[in-house]
């Protein structure tokens, strides 16, 4: 039971409840800012009957001819709502842009080692289309992670019937040939 | 910054420009020199060489430098560009027009000059302006983004002048929109939008719902269509047409919360019948509104077995039976609100949510009401605490905290309170153990620290900050727990471990906004100078990039146009030059530059005073914005939830007279800078009645903070600070009289006595706040911080003025002067020392020491490391004391 509503500049105040989960990255203001002056449809945030932020959701659509899809960039959801299905009503919601926005697929990545993330988003449909090496860099702190991979999970739009852009070249590509790409 | 420029201009700027992007602007300001050398004139190189300037705060030879090339009227691209960049980075963007007018003057049909110029007056809200240059451009290409952003114009200027606006800007607006829809098949949402926002300024929102069933107008989805339908059917007062569509949202998602509440406030709205029996053969009509208590009761029976699992029906039947109640309309066809809170706890009580979601029903409630849910709840409470498993634990955990809320605990005798908590406290130890998640866990262990530490009994506290700590240690997401255990540290004084847990959240960013109110507020009381210094440095910096940020983005969204965005980038703007913090963050870094200067001559001083005067004019103290989040702290009992809601407005109130007591502090040093120089002293006079009505009179009047909650508990320093402020009062009026008598032989009589005999009762008065029967009250540490502020202020004061003309004409009194202010710091630095033996000796009130207990022996060194940071103040003020007396002696 959630409302959804676009997130705004003013939510930026106000996400803290959310953000203190360590798994949720803090980005500077023009982040932000960038993601909500782009492409404000992607931008949604879960409200709680008592108007209580419980989650948001962050993304974009990019990506030429038939790789013109969408892109969630940040998934969240606070430890107090979690389990409740916020999660899959964000991820609905940003599939129904993207279709609006006639891409051919949705794509997100995510740590290798992050199996409940993994499993969640196996659950709505996504499969891992390839592996990132190094994707997730570490910090330099003592107790930082080490650089990790990503999976670059995939989920193919009405425009795509037969899932050609599940199917990758590669399975496994380093960081600079995603961004060359 | 480096595009579109000739060849070779670009091969010889290239290094400078490699230089700047590398952030090494030493090395550019030596490479523009180098270039500057062979070419004098070259501006765009002396423009680059003014931007590696401001980056290293050098702003007055910048400015100066810019001046200079901006009087020989630049006409190529990229020095324009840079002179923009440099303004930008200045915050000054109010000087980039003039340059784009003058070079439109000799290029007049530069269709990027144009550009530029009408991003320049967007940036300072010139909205008459940017809308001719838009006018410029669209007759100079015909593009139909430049009618769009004519049009935007046009909406921003009526809106600012809502007259001119209803007769002239928004009736253009919508031609202007109007004839470019009719041109294309299909409009971008965005100009949508703003094809809605002028119909619905011009009135018409008849038109916009006709546009809005259009199905040739797709773009905007489901949602958001229905929405937007609404809001201009509440515009017309089309109750009934509400209430349809909020029937249909219902329908298209049950568990959509706001729609109920649509729903529900229009049928109440449109009440024809209150017969509140089941009609069995009910059917929902989406053509018509519900008027009547039945048709209300028959859709939530429908959503609630179409449903499912679904919590929206659930809670919307409390909610409806609620709302009846509060009507005195007796409701037949659902059970009481009692009975339905229950219910929905048996159905979701395992979901941690539970609690959020009744709080919307059960603070509505009356006090009858809520007493006979508290027995049934508690009955309720008996049968599961019988019952094992995760689910029954997490039942548990919603029930406690309901429970809480309804303020059961509060009612109890001490002893029952005590039973309770313990209870609490064993479920704590128990789902440690078990499998539940951190959440839950949250949920009680902040239960049992909330209650035990309402008392304000230190060692209630330092239990209290043991179980969270073991909690933390466990899990160290638990966020909740770490702001508490925070709070408590800096409550008792001991501002190393809070910094220590505290940091563990993480802060970074907007967030250091949002959440100053936390942990910042002690760091200056306890004396933590030097970390308070580097959070408001990196803050000053923080908001010089984040506000041209914003302007920038504001810019952008005119350029990929997402028009609606730009009033909320304003906003978001205003935010943050207006923020409370800000404020607060700006005035502290120029008094810490003074407290942590090791300045030892009177010359070391001025140059801290002339920085100041450079930046006190731009601190805002009027009109400031509160950017605080104060739904961090999670509470959840109701006496707790009403004070917190009180908190916000407090704490606003608490840091403007914060703001404006510093900012007296600074002013009056500078005033009586120019005072003793020649100038006469009148302005004082001003300033300080100004401080007693403004500040002195409404801190007297702040409510008595000891009431409060530990863990909501907001700055408390302006309270210790009322007990100082009249002092500040005297130490200026004083200062103003000593140069009236010395240098302009005036009849007032000066007297030091006034001030250090003041100065005296508030040693006295420190000292038995914080000593007690031979311990330290670590938590009245602030009232030290205070004082040894208020001398530092004194000093500042009267040295400013015996160490300008007095010096020679009244030798005597200056002498008088500087003697009084030694005593003075001899005696803080007495009860320094008092104090720090003491707490050596580990006797603090009311702690039972073990010297292997590790929150006691950390508060303890906290409060050690506190007294020797403050002690090294005033080492350093004697020594400056010292200094200024010798230069007074006749030279032997």
């Amino acid at each position: 039971m959630c409302t959804l509503r676009p997130f705004t500049c003013k939510d930026l105040f106000r996400f803290n409840r959310v953000n203190f989960d360590p798994l949720t990255e803090n980005y500077g203001t023009s982040f932000y800012l960038q993601y909500l002056v782009n492409w404000p449809e992607y931008c949604t945030v879960a409200e709680s009957p008592s108007g209580q932020i419980m989650g948001y959701i962050l993304g974009k659509s990019e990506g030429q001819a038939e790789e013109w899809h969408g892109h969630v960039t940040t998934l969240t959801v606070s430890p107090q709502f979690r389990r409740l299905g916020i999660a899959h009503t964000l991820m609905n919601q940003l599939e129904k842009i993207s279709e609006n926005q006639k891409c051919y697929f949705v794509d997100l990545f995510v740590r290798v080692s992050n199996d409940v993330a993994k499993n969640m988003y196996k659950n709505f449909g996504y499969s891992v289309y390839r592996q990132i090496v190094e994707y997730y860099a570490g910090g330099n702190a003592p107790h930082s992670p080490p650089d990790e991979d990503a999976y670059d999970m995939r989920k193919a739009l009405s425009r795509d019937p037969d899932g050609k852009s599940l199917i990758a070249k590669k399975k496994l590509i380093k960081t600079n040939e995603l961004f060359s790409n | 910054m480096a595009n579109r420029r000739d060849p070779q201009t670009e091969r010889k700027l290239r290094p400078l420009y490699d230089a700047l992007d590398n952030l090494n602007n030493k090395q550019a300001i030596q490479r523009a020199d180098k270039i500057l050398k062979k070419e004098k004139d070259f501006h765009c190189a002396k423009v680059l060489k003014a931007l590696a300037m401001v980056r290293l705060m050098k702003t007055q030879e910048a400015l100066a430098l810019l001046d200079e090339v901006k009087s020989h009227f630049p006409l190529d691209e990229s020095t324009l560009q840079a002179m923009s960049v440099c303004y930008k980075e200045l915050l000054q963007p109010e000087l980039i027009p003039e340059l784009y007018e003058t070079a439109l003057k000799y290029t007049p049909n530069s269709e990027d000059f144009l550009t530029q110029l009408f991003m320049g007056y967007v940036r300072i809200k010139e909205y008459k302006k940017q809308q001719q240059v838009a006018t410029r451009l669209h007759k100079l290409t015909s593009t139909t983004a430049y009618s769009y952003w004519n049009a935007v114009s046009l909406v921003f200027m009526g809106k600012e002048n809502p007259d001119l606006g209803k007769v002239m800007c928004f009736p253009l607006a919508l031609k202007i929109i109007e004839k470019s829809k009719e041109k294309s098949d299909e409009v971008a949402e965005e100009v949508f939008r703003l094809y809605l926002e002028v119909l619905e300024l011009m009135g018409k929102s008849e038109k916009a719902i006709e546009e809005l069933e259009d199905p040739k107008n797709v773009i905007i989805d489901e949602r958001e269509r229905r929405r937007l339908k609404i809001h201009f059917h509440t515009l017309l007062g089309n109750t009934e047409q509400c209430n349809i569509l909020y029937k249909q949202a219902l329908i298209a998602e049950p568990d959509c919360y706001d729609s109920y509440k649509g729903y529900f406030d229009t049928s109440f709205r449109l009440l024809t019948d209150s017969t509140s029996l089941h009609d069995p053969g009910f059917q929902v009509d989406l053509q018509k509104a519900d008027t009547s208590v039945q048709q209300m009761t028959g859709l939530l029976l429908k959503l609630s077995e179409e449903g499912g699992p679904a919590r929206g029906p659930e809670l919307a039947k409390a909610d409806l039976v609620v709302r009846l109640q509060e009507k005195d309309i007796e409701m037949c066809a659902f059970a009481s609100s009692s009975l339905l809170v229950l219910e929905y706890v048996q159905k979701f009580g395992h979901k941690l949510c539970c609690y959020d979601d009744l709080r919307v029903i059960i603070e509505r409630l009356k006090d009858s009401e809520k007493q006979e849910l508290i027995q049934i709840l508690e009955e309720y409470r008996i049968s599961v605490k019988e019952s094992n498993g995760t689910k029954a634990m997490q039942r548990l955990a919603t029930l406690h905290m309901l429970l809480h809320h309804l303020g059961k605990y509060r009612a109890l005798e001490s002893e029952q309170q005590f039973i309770a908590l313990e209870e609490i406290k064993n479920f704590h130890n128990i789902t440690l153990e078990g499998d539940l998640g951190c959440a839950y866990i949250d949920a009680f262990v902040l239960l049992y620290s909330w209650q035990k530490c309402d008392s304000r009994n230190k060692p209630d506290m330092v239990e209290s900050i043991k179980l969270l700590m073991t909690k933390l240690e466990q899990f160290p997401e638990a966020s909740a727990c770490r702001l508490l255990v925070t709070r408590l540290y800096e409550y008792l004084g001991a501002i190393g471990p809070a910094v220590e847990v505290y940091n563990g959240l993480d802060t970074k960013s907007i967030q250091l906004d949002s959440l100053a109110h936390i942990l910042y507020p002690s760091l200056i009381p306890l004396g933590a100078y030097n970390r308070a210094d580097k959070q408001a440095r990196q803050m000053e910096a923080f908001y010089r990039t984040n506000e041209r940020e914003v302007l920038e983005y504001i810019v952008k969204s005119y350029l990929c146009g997402k028009f609606n965005k730009v009033s909320e980038l304003f906003d978001l703007h205003r935010s943050l030059a207006y923020s409370i913090s800000k404020s607060v963050f700006l005035l502290d870094k120029l008094w810490l530059s003074f407290i942590l200067s090791s300045a030892n001559s009177w010359d070391q001083i001025e140059t801290l005073l002339e920085a100041t005067r450079a930046e006190i004019t731009s601190v805002k103290t009027d009109n400031l914005v509160d950017n605080r989040d104060y739904s961090v702290n999670e509470v959840c009992d109701s006496r707790h939830l009403e004070i917190a809601t009180l908190q916000a407005s407090t704490s606003y109130t608490h840091d403007t007279l914060y703001v404006n007591m510093r900012h007296f502090m600074l002013s009056s040093l500078l005033c009586l800078q120019d005072a003793t120089s020649n100038k006469n002293g009148a302005n004082l006079d001003t300033i300080v009645s100004q401080f007693r009505s403004d500040v002195m009179e409404k801190a007297a009047n702040l409510p008595d903070l000891e009431g409060y909650p530990i863990y909501i508990m907001v700055s408390q320093s302006m309270k210790v600070w009322s007990v100082y402020l009249e002092t500040f009062a005297s130490i200026v009026t004083d200062a103003k009289n000593l140069i009236q008598h010395c240098i302009h032989g005036s009849s007032t009589q000066f007297t030091v006595e006034n001030v250090t005999s003041k100065i005296s009762e508030l040693i006295s008065r420190t000292r038995s706040e914080l000593i007690v029967e031979d311990t330290i009250n670590s938590s009245k540490l602030p009232f030290l911080s205070s004082l040894i502020q208020t001398a530092y202020f004194a000093v500042l004061c009267h040295s400013c003025v015996v160490t300008g003309r007095i010096q020679r004409k009244k030798r005597g009194v200056a002498e008088g002067v500087m003697n009084s202010m030694k005593t003075i710091l001899s005696d803080i630095k007495s009860l320094c020392e008092d104090c720090h033996s003491i707490a050596t000796n580990h006797k603090l009130e009311n702690l039972t020491i073990d010297k292997d207990d590790s929150v006691d022996s950390r508060i303890t060194s906290s409060l050690e490391w506190s007294l020797d940071e403050m002690s090294g103040i005033l080492g350093k003020l004697s020594s400056l004391v010292n200094t200024l007396h010798s230069r007074l002696q006749p030279k032997s």
